[in-house]
């Protein structure tokens, strides 16, 4: 999967417009990035990466980059 | 443990109660505001709930549930071996809740009685436990009551808690029969701090001068909670179906505890369900913690007109501990009462001294 398609799932997942997010985009500016939004986030990673992560590493992020890293 | 048959059991009635008093979330908006309400709505789901008077508790709710169960099927008290209260919230710190309701319920003395403590998954462990304590040839028949009442929207201004939580008391009755449970139960203590609450007893005692009220709160990291139930429930699922040979097919319906809409229907979607297979009741019930499997049951069964008259259920239950599991059991529609609402309590407790001689 492509950057340009993980930025997508995670711009439908915020419920944001196409081209909102980009790699820099800073996660304390995106008033959308909440608590529902992290859990939404952990089942993304579950649903479509078979990936598990901790609310720690979560609370870690800062930019959307640092989201992105998991995706794989 | 690994998966297990407990042969020879029948799960022979099913009743549920609820306070009257129905909560509305929106009901909130004035004091969360419009969007944290909504966001709650949308992700855990509970647009309703029952909330229990004051006075009342989870034992009242299930005295009540059992009262009409117990009459309904036309069982005597003397014949009820074992009495298993399963709660988070007993009425008293000693003695064990059970004991009040062996004296309200008028069972005979040859009989076992004891709470445990478990929440969400009380239901499938009070079953299995029961089971077990029948196939051991000590029981005939038990009566398994599941209650919780949290008073949480009185205490707190935590959002969720304050919206979550809804009351409810169950009773089932499970004897030697023809049927059999599958069942498979499991822990993982290294997570016993992920939710729970965490003052008020031998640990954390309540200050007397300075008492924190939080403490004696429900506290829960939503993430690893979150985590751990999506990883978990599919995969007990998965370990059942192997032991057993079985798949969803084999069952009429899988009842998840009703924890969060969001988080059931993702590990739904994860176990390839139907929407039509997995019935929900946290809408307007919300989460009632043990109860909420059994809530969901009779829910089913009121709600429904063309369930068969043998219901085959896959219950799937998660929560604090950590515990979870999953068991089968079979239920006669008949044996399952219609959704009980009653605000009725044990007035005579108020008036009872501890260590005070004989009750009058």
């Amino acid at each position: 999967m492509s950057i340009q398609e993980k930025i997508a799932l995670l711009e439908e997942m915020l419920e944001l417009e196409e081209g909102t997010l980009t790699e820099e985009t800073k996660l304390e500016d995106l008033e959308e990035w909440d608590s529902i939004a992290a859990i939404s986030y952990i089942a993304l990673l579950d649903d479509k990466f078979n990936v598990s992560i901790s609310a720690n590493m979560i609370n870690s992020f800062q930019t959307i980059a640092d989201a992105l890293s998991y995706m794989k | 443990m690994a998966g297990t048959t407990i042969e020879k059991i029948a799960v022979t009635g099913l009743a549920c109660a609820v306070p009257t008093t129905k909560y509305k979330t929106e009901s909130y908006i004035e004091r969360f505001g419009e969007t944290e309400v909504g966001k709650f709505v949308d992700m855990v789901g509970v647009k309703e709930r029952y909330v229990s008077i004051e006075n009342q508790t989870g034992s009242d709710l299930c005295y009540t549930a059992a009262k009409e169960l117990l009459s309904y099927k036309n069982i005597e008290p003397s014949t009820i071996d074992a009495l298993i209260y399963m709660t988070q919230i007993p009425d008293y710190k000693q003695p064990s809740t059970a004991y009040v309701l062996h004296k309200r319920l008028e069972i005979k003395q040859d009989c076992l009685a004891f709470d445990i403590n478990l929440g969400c998954t009380g239901f499938i462990y009070g079953i299995t436990v029961m089971a077990s304590l029948i196939n051991s040839g000590l029981v005939k028949r038990g009566l398994l009551l599941v209650g919780e009442v949290s008073k949480a929207d009185k205490m707190t201004d935590n959002h969720t808690n304050a919206m979550m939580f809804g009351d409810a008391g169950a009773a089932c009755i499970i004897e030697q029969g023809e049927s059999q449970i599958n069942t498979l139960l499991k822990s993982d203590g290294t997570g016993f701090h992920i939710m729970g609450i965490q003052g008020g007893q031998a640990r954390h005692p309540l200050n007397k001068e300075n008492p924190d009220w939080d403490s004696i709160e429900p506290h829960m990291n939503g993430f690893e909670t979150f985590r751990f139930a999506i990883t978990k429930a599919p995969s007990v699922w998965k370990e059942f179906s192997k032991s057993f040979h079985c798949t969803i097919e084999d069952f009429d319906y899988v009842i998840f505890h009703q924890a969060n809409k969001f988080m059931v229907d993702h590990i739904a979607h994860k176990m390839k369900l139907t929407k039509e297979k997995y019935p929900l009741s946290i809408d307007r019930y919300g989460n009632t913690n043990g109860v909420s499997i059994p809530i969901t049951i009779v829910d089913l069964c009121e709600r429904e007109e063309n369930i068969p008259e043998t219901i085959k259920l896959l219950c799937i239950a998660f929560g604090v501990g950590l515990s979870w599991g999953t068991i089968s059991i079979v239920l006669n529609k008949k044996d399952v009462l219609p959704m009980i609402y009653s605000d009725d309590y044990y007035e005579e407790a108020y008036s009872i001294k501890f260590g005070q001689g004989e009750e009058t």
